[in-house]
């Protein structure tokens, strides 16, 4: 009986320890990369915003270039606030579906009025080719706004219809997960209902494999991929996602470091109380 | 009576310990079982956005042009080993009759152009027989006169493999998107170079002012 017994608590040890990572992988997501609260928190603490100003200066500057004109037409093009504002409206629409605001229109009236007033105060005539060159050079300039700050209509879709897809089947697992865990719980205790200490035992165990497996996942994860050298579209995106992995994995590894004490406490001090249980008895 | 207790709740606790390891080992069996390929089909895409600058940084293996015989064609065609990586610059270009001397990179990015003359990374390199494009900004100490260099002038290009001459057959002004105009060909060694037209524009450049040359 006592050995039918511990194989039921071994093996729901084991269904324990598999709800609880994959319970706690699921709630770290919907926490961390699916939770906009989140994301909002990392841009600001990764200087995104300033760095995104810097790539448009860059942007700007290489038409600039071949546009004749001088850095004065991008004088005062889009403020830090601006694109800030932006970075979040498209924040917020991937995770919200809110619409999708921006100040394309301003940085278009803005190169506008720059241009007109160095025509003006230049005296400079334009041809008609030269008019639809400046024009063409007008949209140039909002595009590699829209491109730096992320207004890309169809990579922002797809994006947003991803998380959205993502976080319904995370919500649902996540609710599948607490449940399992729940009743495998419960019936853990209910088998062990004259012995608790075997209860505390056999629940140290599994939360011990979870920190184990926790502490293996990250290992896995940082040896197997160069995370330092991850490069997405832009520095400063690349930058961003380096940052989160690395504050996901973090997380990780420091649940699994936790969780590997307290099972190990849990079955030391459980086995200490049995024998200090048993000495009184006899 | 003490010591027996003691070696009680080790041997208690060591049980729970290997049981936790042995749910370790099967959950990992288990996975590596089930999700060994998709892992690793997820990790090759990392690696390809993956990146290591600091690679790029060592010392590179110095290129060579090495020439094959072909044996249905019987014909020599030639072929770059060791290519300079992206973003590294490998030669200079000269064009002594507008006092042009500038560095050459390989690739075609805005940083790049920024430092030099870039070289589009899908054509040939010097040397290997194909088409040669190269491209470079059109103000100030760039291809500014490029559009002074007359046909029969003499264009250099000095790699750390070899010294190569040009001369100019040829000049035209095509639209950016006419890349027709700038074929990437394995029949013959034509270096074209090309910059943003014209030179004193005003607004988006949509043309482009080319440079075709033949070896010498």
């Amino acid at each position: 009986m006592k050995i039918v017994k511990g194989i039921i608590n071994s093996i729901l040890a084991f269904l324990l320890c598999v709800s609880f990572v994959a319970g706690f992988i699921v709630v770290l997501l919907s926490n961390t990369v699916l939770n906009e609260k989140y994301v909002l928190a990392q841009l600001a603490k990764n200087q995104f915003y300033e760095k995104v100003e810097t790539d448009l200066k860059n942007g700007f500057e290489e038409y600039q270039y071949q546009s004749g004109f001088p850095e004065t037409v991008f004088e005062n093009l889009c403020s830090r606030e601006m694109i800030e504002e932006d970075i979040n409206h498209v924040v917020n629409y991937w995770y919200q579906g809110t619409e999708l605001m921006n100040h394309s229109t301003d940085v278009e009236l803005e190169i506008k009025a720059n241009i007109e007033q160095y025509l003006r105060e230049n005296a400079i005539d334009v041809t008609e080719k030269q008019e639809k060159n400046i024009q063409d050079f007008q949209k140039i300039i909002v595009q590699v706004y829209e491109n730096k700050v992320g207004i890309v209509s169809n990579y922002s879709k797809q994006i947003a219809n991803g998380i959205k897809q993502i976080k319904e089947v995370v919500e649902i697992a996540s609710r599948v997960l607490i449940g399992a865990f729940m009743a495998i719980l419960i019936i853990m205790l209910l088998i062990n209902i004259k012995d608790f200490i075997a209860f505390v035992s056999t629940l140290g165990a599994s939360l011990l494999a979870s920190g184990i497996l926790l502490g293996f996942v990250k290992f896995v994860i940082e040896k197997n991929i160069d995370i330092h050298h991850i490069l997405i579209f832009t520095q400063s995106l690349s930058d961003l996602a380096k940052e989160m992995m690395y504050d996901v994995l973090n997380k990780i590894g420091w649940t699994g470091i936790s969780l590997s004490i307290v099972g190990i406490v849990s079955i030391v001090v459980s086995n200490c109380r049995k024998m200090y249980k048993k000495e009184r008895e006899e | 009576m003490q010591n027996k207790y003691r070696k009680e709740v080790l041997k208690a606790t060591i049980f729970y310990v290997i049981v936790a390891f042995l749910i370790v080992i099967v959950i990992c069996m288990i996975s590596i079982k089930i999700g060994k390929e998709k892992f690793l089909m997820a990790t090759d895409l990392v690696d390809m956005i993956t990146i290591d600058t600091e690679k790029l940084q060592e010392e590179p293996i110095p290129p060579v042009l090495e020439n094959f015989e072909e044996e249905t064609e019987d014909e020599n065609f030639s072929v770059l080993l060791n290519p300079p990586d992206y973003g590294v610059q490998y030669a200079t270009l000269k064009i002594p009759s507008i006092g042009t001397d500038l560095p050459i990179y390989y690739g075609k990015t805005l940083d790049l152009l920024k430092k030099g003359i870039g070289h589009d990374n899908d054509s040939y390199f010097p040397g290997e027989g194909g088409s040669i494009v190269l491209m470079g900004h059109n103000y100030g100490k760039f291809l500014r006169k490029l559009p002074q260099a007359k046909i029969g002038d003499e264009i250099q290009i000095s790699t750390n493999y070899g010294e190569f001459t040009y001369q100019i057959y040829d000049t035209q002004i095509v639209n950016e998107y006419d890349t027709d105009k700038v074929p990437i060909t394995d029949k013959e060694e034509i270096l074209m170079i090309y910059t943003c037209w014209p030179i004193n524009n005003v607004g988006y450049a949509t043309e482009r002012y080319v440079v075709y040359s033949k070896v010498m």
